[in-house]
C-alpha cells in the first residue's frame, strides 16, 4: 500500500481552500471533487436558464471545463461557488437559448425528472406533483421563476440571482416575492 | 427571544434554516396561516428540483480530462480569424451607435445624457414591463421597498 499517495487523495469533506490550490496546481483528484461536490448546483442553474436538459447538460460540461482552465485566475473575491455560477451563466447564454423562450420544454423535462424510486404509485405520485409544480412555475414570467427557483431550490442570495439573471439585488428580491406570491395563487 | 413578523420570516423561509431562527419562523407559522400557505409552497418546490441526470458526472469528469485536447484544436490561424471578426464586429457597432446619436430627436438625447437621471414612474404590479424584468432594474431601492411593501399587503 502505498501510504504517501492515500495521504495526498483528497477527502470529499476537504476544505475548498486547499482543494482549490490543489486542483490549481493541477492535481486531477482535487479536480474531480470539484466537479462532484457542484455538479447538481451547476446542472440545476443552466437548467432553469435554459429549460432543457440536453442543452443543461451541455452548458454543465462547458462550465466545468471553462472553470478548470480559468482555476488559475480565481482569486477568491467571492466564493468558488458564486464563481462558477457566473461561469454556468455564462455557459448557458452561450448555448444559443433565451430562458425566456423556455416554458414548454420546462415542464416535461422537469416531471420525467422525478420519481425513479423502488416503490411505484409513489414514484407516480412525484411525478405527478412534480408536474403540478412544474406546470405553476412555467406560468410565472421568466425573472420571476429564475428567481423563485434559484432561491429556494438551489439557495442563491439574492446578489447570486441578480448575478445570474441580470438586474439588481432589489429587483432579484421583488422577483422572488411576486413569483412566491402567484404560486400560492396557483398551487393552493 | 423576539418574535419574527411575516416579513422577516419570509425572507427566512427559502433558506432552510436551522437552530434558534428555526425556532422562530416554527413559532410564527403556528399562528400565522398567511406564512404557513407560503411555507407549504416553498416545501413543494423543494422538493420538486430536478435531479441529476444519470451519466452526466462521468460526462463531465470525462470532458475536464479531454480539456488539454480541446484547447489545442484553437490553433494561432483559427485565433487570427476570431480576432478579425471581433473587430470588425466591434467596429460595425460603434459606427451604428455614432449614426443613431446623429439621428435621434432632441428628446431622446437630453433622456440618454450623463448629468440627466430619467424619472421612472413606479410600474403597478399587473405592468408586462414588470416581467421583463428591465422596468425593476431602473427603480431606486426604495422604490422597489415600496413595491415589496404592496405586494406583501
Amino acid at each position: 500500500m502505498n501510504a504517501t499517495a492515500l495521504t495526498e487523495e483528497p477527502a470529499e469533506a476537504e476544505p475548498e481552500r486547499l482543494l482549490l490550490d490543489r486542483a490549481r496546481a493541477g492535481d486531477r483528484a482535487a479536480q474531480d471533487v470539484l466537479v462532484r461536490r457542484y455538479l447538481a448546483d451547476v446542472f440545476r442553474v443552466t437548467y432553469r436558464l435554459l429549460g432543457s436538459r440536453e442543452r443543461a447538460e451541455d452548458a454543465t460540461q462547458d462550465t466545468f471545463v471553462n472553470a478548470l482552465q480559468a482555476l488559475p485566475h480565481f482569486r477568491g473575491e467571492s466564493s468558488f461557488r458564486t464563481w462558477l455560477l457566473r461561469i454556468a451563466g455564462n455557459a448557458a447564454r452561450s448555448q444559443g437559448r433565451r430562458w425566456s423562450r423556455s416554458r414548454e420544454t420546462g415542464i416535461t423535462e422537469g416531471a420525467a425528472e422525478i420519481g425513479d424510486g423502488a416503490d411505484a404509485g409513489r414514484a407516480v405520485e412525484r411525478r405527478e406533483e412534480a408536474a403540478r409544480v412544474e406546470r405553476a412555475l412555467a406560468q410565472l414570467p421568466p425573472r420571476q421563476r429564475l428567481a423563485v427557483t434559484l432561491r429556494v431550490q438551489q439557495g442563491l442570495s439574492y446578489r447570486e440571482i441578480a448575478a445570474l439573471a441580470g438586474g439588481s439585488e432589489g429587483a432579484a428580491r421583488v422577483n422572488y416575492h411576486l413569483g412566491i406570491k402567484r404560486l400560492r395563487e396557483l398551487l393552493t | 427571544m423576539t418574535a419574527l413578523d411575516c416579513k422577516e420570516v419570509r425572507e427566512l423561509l427559502p433558506l432552510g434554516l436551522a437552530g434558534y431562527q428555526a425556532a422562530g419562523v416554527a413559532q410564527h407559522l403556528a399562528t400565522c396561516p398567511e406564512c404557513r400557505a407560503e411555507a407549504e409552497v416553498i416545501a413543494r418546490l423543494r422538493q420538486t428540483a430536478p435531479a441529476v441526470p444519470a451519466g452526466l458526472e462521468t460526462r463531465v469528469l470525462g470532458a475536464v480530462r479531454a480539456r488539454t485536447v480541446r484547447r489545442t484544436w484553437r490553433s494561432p490561424r483559427q485565433l487570427a480569424l476570431a480576432a478579425t471578426l471581433a473587430a470588425a464586429v466591434i467596429g460595425g457597432t460603434l459606427l451604428m451607435r455614432v449614426i443613431d446619436q446623429g439621428n435621434s430627436p432632441p428628446a431622446a438625447a437630453d433622456s440618454a445624457g450623463p448629468g440627466g437621471q430619467p424619472s421612472v414612474p413606479l410600474p403597478v404590479l399587473e405592468d408586462p414591463a414588470l416581467y421583463g424584468g428591465s422596468v425593476l432594474s431602473n427603480l431606486t431601492e426604495a422604490e422597489l421597498e415600496s413595491l415589496l411593501t404592496r405586494i406583501e399587503s
